[in-house]
């Protein structure tokens, strides 16, 4: 399963870098991904919240980040 | 002139040209002021169970050259009851708290909860960011936290690399993690059995610990003006110990009674049965997180997928969904609605069976070696878990906000035992969790 | 601090003050007298401080110990390093034409109308202190949190001795975009910042309208009836103007503008008298309006090629 999944994200990875032609904005588009609401993590405190009580209550982790973790609510 | 393929590039040129200067030298001007994010989170479970209170500081400076330093305080403070992972009976069950003096007592029927459950975790993480070369940015953090029965230190390191005229971005982090437990009345042997009063069987004042290592791979990609993805890879191995020395599974009778403690002498004599936990020593987990952010004419949508799976046997999906409504005044609204659903670890067990491979295989200490592994943890089991929130906030001024978030979480699972166990009949094995969460962040400079 | 002048419109105010050799208008679509007081103060607080720091008529700024440094490396700020490496890119956008070191040809040429051409040997003995290749520029960036590139205080400059940088042909269009970021920062308000014809907006008025501009020296009767300035309509972006109808000098029935030509020191011959155009920014709008006049008679083709709004006085 692990190794079926790295070669899935590989092969998103490498088509999203060499389609770029045709992806992506030039420099003087950037007005909206300069918004604080278009970061990918726009609230961290709330997703250290979030990320800490989903690790005390479900057994998945990470993802977004690192993730969760650091506390004895195993 | 090398730029002029086209016809217009030097309008092109010059636009990009003209746009760095002034974002630079908006730069230039400013005196970089701490930039303070705080939030409290009260998380409450109904049926009186935990209760949580969670107050974070987090500090960030521009110390110069882009290089920010980053400080965070976090104190978690947790009072209530939390299932021990015995089930309900039709009978009371009486538990002796791990401290081995006090004692708790679930009613017939009901799902028993260690009321000596109280903790106070006290965390504190330092970051370190800077630009390396033109396209790079590394960065670097340590993180210590603490609490009665529990010590955590972890040590992060991550390099974010530009492509495509900043449009796409490749980040690779490393976290490692070291975690020593220290429980109360000492670490229990796993699947021995829970003694009333203390137990002498504790390895004595023992420690355990665990290390965790995390690798994450992620490509960020501006698509178009208004979208940006995000797709993460991560893979993680934890060795060490692993079980919760506060967790028990009940031994029943193929009736769906409780079954009998087999000890033949002292205080055990007629207890109860109940076995302690017991987990692999190590485990490997990997994650797919795919994240999207579009903006519409104003509002954004952010909807993310992860897919999780791990060597235990679990695997998951979480979808997330929000949408930030934005209505004018600097203000928006924004709903929430997340899914997640997991399977249950190999070893997950609402309840043990008192079978012929148990009875014959618990040695003299009460272990039952027939069996590996063995967990009642309702973290460990089959559910599924839905939020749905709503959050208000509002821009005050430049980097400052004020927001409020309302979200109720809820695990429902249908385990249950078959209908042969009539000893069990009209009890909820697994009854729903739900939890409120009021969360208030406020976040401004000085 | 000098004077500002305030005065009330039907449906906006507009703050005045003096500086950059221009009149500084700053056009607040509000009813609220106290919002324009401050935004006009702080409008003319940051035109003098790019005004003292990049003006080469100021003694003891940067600028000053740069031209004056005869040969030592100068550190820069990050401010000063934005501009230069802008004027850098301008150079080689341009082909060499737009040179922040030409300013001292100024010292062999007169435009006062006249037919006092300056001879061949001034010209060519101050050639050699104008060339922005003969300048080390090496410049310390890195990259920003946000993914922008950004340049360090550790940037320097080290040029021959006899020449000397001027930002003229960039000072007046960045000193509009910093007023108008600034003051956007403070308000909703729609706001137009113009000075002396360049101008940039934050976006429509509050009616949704488009700004009316009024252009003088797109008209070449504007100097005799003011009431002859050509209307230009703007809801977003910038407009620049480069040229002057006034600054030439006239000898053997040929016109000699003021725009010189950086490798032979003579003037651009054939270039139009001015140029305005649009542009995302008063620095983008002005370095197209200037460029094209260094393109000579092949101004207009260049601007057509560009794609942006354009006028031309020829």
């Amino acid at each position: 399963m692990s190794i079926t999944l790295k070669c899935c994200a590989l092969l998103v990875g490498i088509s999203l870098l060499s389609g770029c032609s045709s992806l992506g904005v030039k420099p003087w588009e950037r007005d909206l991904m300069a918004k604080k609401s278009m970061q990918p993590n726009s609230y961290p405190l709330e997703s250290a919240i979030d990320d800490h009580t989903y690790f005390s209550k479900e057994a998945s982790a990470g993802g977004r980040g690192f993730g969760g973790g650091g506390c004895g609510c195993n | 002139m090398q730029l002029i393929n086209k016809p217009n590039s030097v309008r092109l040129a010059l636009a990009a040209a003209s746009s760095s200067l002034l974002a630079g030298a908006a730069h230039a001007e400013e005196k970089t002021p701490w930039l303070v994010d705080s939030a409290l989170a009260v998380y409450s479970e109904s049926d009186s169970r935990v209760t949580a209170v969670e107050p974070i500081v987090a500090l960030r400076k521009d110390m110069g050259g882009d290089r920010m330093l980053g400080l965070k305080l976090t104190l978690d403070s947790l009072t209530g009851a939390s299932p021990n992972g015995a089930i309900a009976a039709n009978e009371a069950q009486t538990f002796t708290g791990p401290s081995g003096n006090g004692s708790y007592t679930a009613p017939k029927g009901e799902t028993p909860l260690d009321t000596e459950f109280k903790d106070t975790r006290a965390a504190v993480a330092i970051s370190w960011e800077q630009p390396w070369g033109e396209r790079n940015r590394v960065s670097v953090g340590g993180n210590i936290s603490r609490e009665y029965d529990f010590t955590s230190a972890a040590l992060s390191a991550a390099i974010a690399r530009d492509f495509n005229n900043k449009n796409t971005t490749l980040s690779f982090g490393v976290n490692v993690e070291t975690d020593i437990i220290d429980a109360v009345g000492g670490i229990p042997d796993p699947l021995t059995s829970l003694k009333v009063g203390p137990n002498p069987d504790h390895k004595d004042g023992g420690s355990e610990n665990k290390t965790v290592s995390d690798l994450l791979l992620g490509v960020t990609q501006v698509m178009n003006r208004h979208w940006l993805t995000q797709l993460n890879l991560s893979v993680g191995t934890s060795s060490g110990y692993h079980s919760d020395p506060y967790k028990v599974l009940s031994v029943l009778n193929t009736d769906g009674s409780l079954s009998t403690n087999p000890a033949t002498s002292g205080p055990d004599l007629n207890s109860k049965w109940y076995l302690y936990d017991s987990r692999p020593d190590s485990r490997s987990r990997q994650s797919l997180y795919w994240g999207n952010k579009i903006h519409l004419t104003e509002d954004v949508i952010d909807v993310s997928y992860r897919y999780y799976t791990d060597d235990w046997g679990i695997d998951s999906h979480t979808l997330d969904f929000r949408y930030r409504y934005e209505f004018g005044g600097n203000m928006y609204l924004e709903p929430h609605v997340r899914w997640y659903s997991q399977t249950a670890a190999d070893f997950y067990h609402l309840y043990l069976n008192k079978g012929v491979a148990l009875d014959n295989g618990v040695n003299s200490s009460g272990a039952a070696s027939a069996l590996d592994y063995a967990s009642a943890d309702s973290r460990l089991g089959e559910f599924t878990g839905t939020t749905f929130g709503l959050k208000y906030g509002i821009e005050l001024g430049r980097n400052t906000e004020f927001n409020i978030r309302v979200e109720q979480y809820q695990q429902t699972s249908n385990a249950g035992a078959p209908a042969s166990m009539t000893a069990l009949k009209g009890l909820d094995l697994s009854p729903d969790l739900t939890a409120m969460t009021v969360l208030v962040g406020y976040s401004f400079e000085f | 601090m000098p004077d500002i002048q305030l005065r009330p419109h039907k449906d906006h105010w507009v703050g005045s003050y003096a500086a950059m050799a221009s009149t500084c208008d700053i056009i607040i679509d509000t009813s609220e007298q106290e919002l324009a007081q401050k935004l006009t103060q702080i409008a003319q607080q940051e035109t003098l401080r790019i005004q003292q720091k990049f003006s080469r008529y100021q003694k003891d700024n940067l600028l000053w110990k740069i031209n004056h440094a005869n040969g030592a490396v100068i550190n820069v700020d990050s401010e000063t390093a934005h501009l230069l490496d802008f004027a850098d890119q301008c150079y080689q956008l341009s082909d060499g034409y737009f040179d922040i070191t030409s300013g001292c040809l100024r010292r062999a040429w007169t435009f006062d109308g006249s037919d006092k051409l300056p001879s061949e040997d001034s010209v060519n003995a101050l050639l050699p202190f104008v060339g922005w290749h003969k300048v080390s520029w090496k410049k310390v960036s890195w990259k920003k949190a946000n993914g922008q590139k950004n340049l360090g205080e550790n940037s320097s400059l080290q040029m021959p001795a006899g020449m000397e940088i001027d930002f003229g042909g960039i000072g007046k269009e960045y000193a509009v975009d910093s007023v108008l970021r600034l003051l956007s920062a403070q308000t909703n308000a729609p706001i137009l910042v113009n000075f002396g014809g360049d101008l940039a907006v934050t976006g429509a008025r509050k009616n949704g309208a488009a700004w009316q501009v009024g252009i003088e020296s797109l008209d070449s009767n504007a100097h005799i009836n003011k009431q002859a300035e050509k209307i230009l309509e703007i809801s977003a972006g910038a407009l620049a103007t480069s040229g002057d109808s006034r600054r030439f000098l006239i000898a053997n029935n040929q016109r000699y503008g003021h725009i010189l030509n950086p490798f032979t020191g003579w003037p651009i011959m054939d270039a139009p008298r001015s140029v305005t155009v649009a542009g995302s920014n008063c620095i983008q709008a002005g370095m197209l309006a200037t460029f094209a006049l260094l393109k000579g008679k092949e101004a207009e083709q260049f601007l057509a090629e560009q794609g942006v709004p354009f006028w031309l006085l020829k």
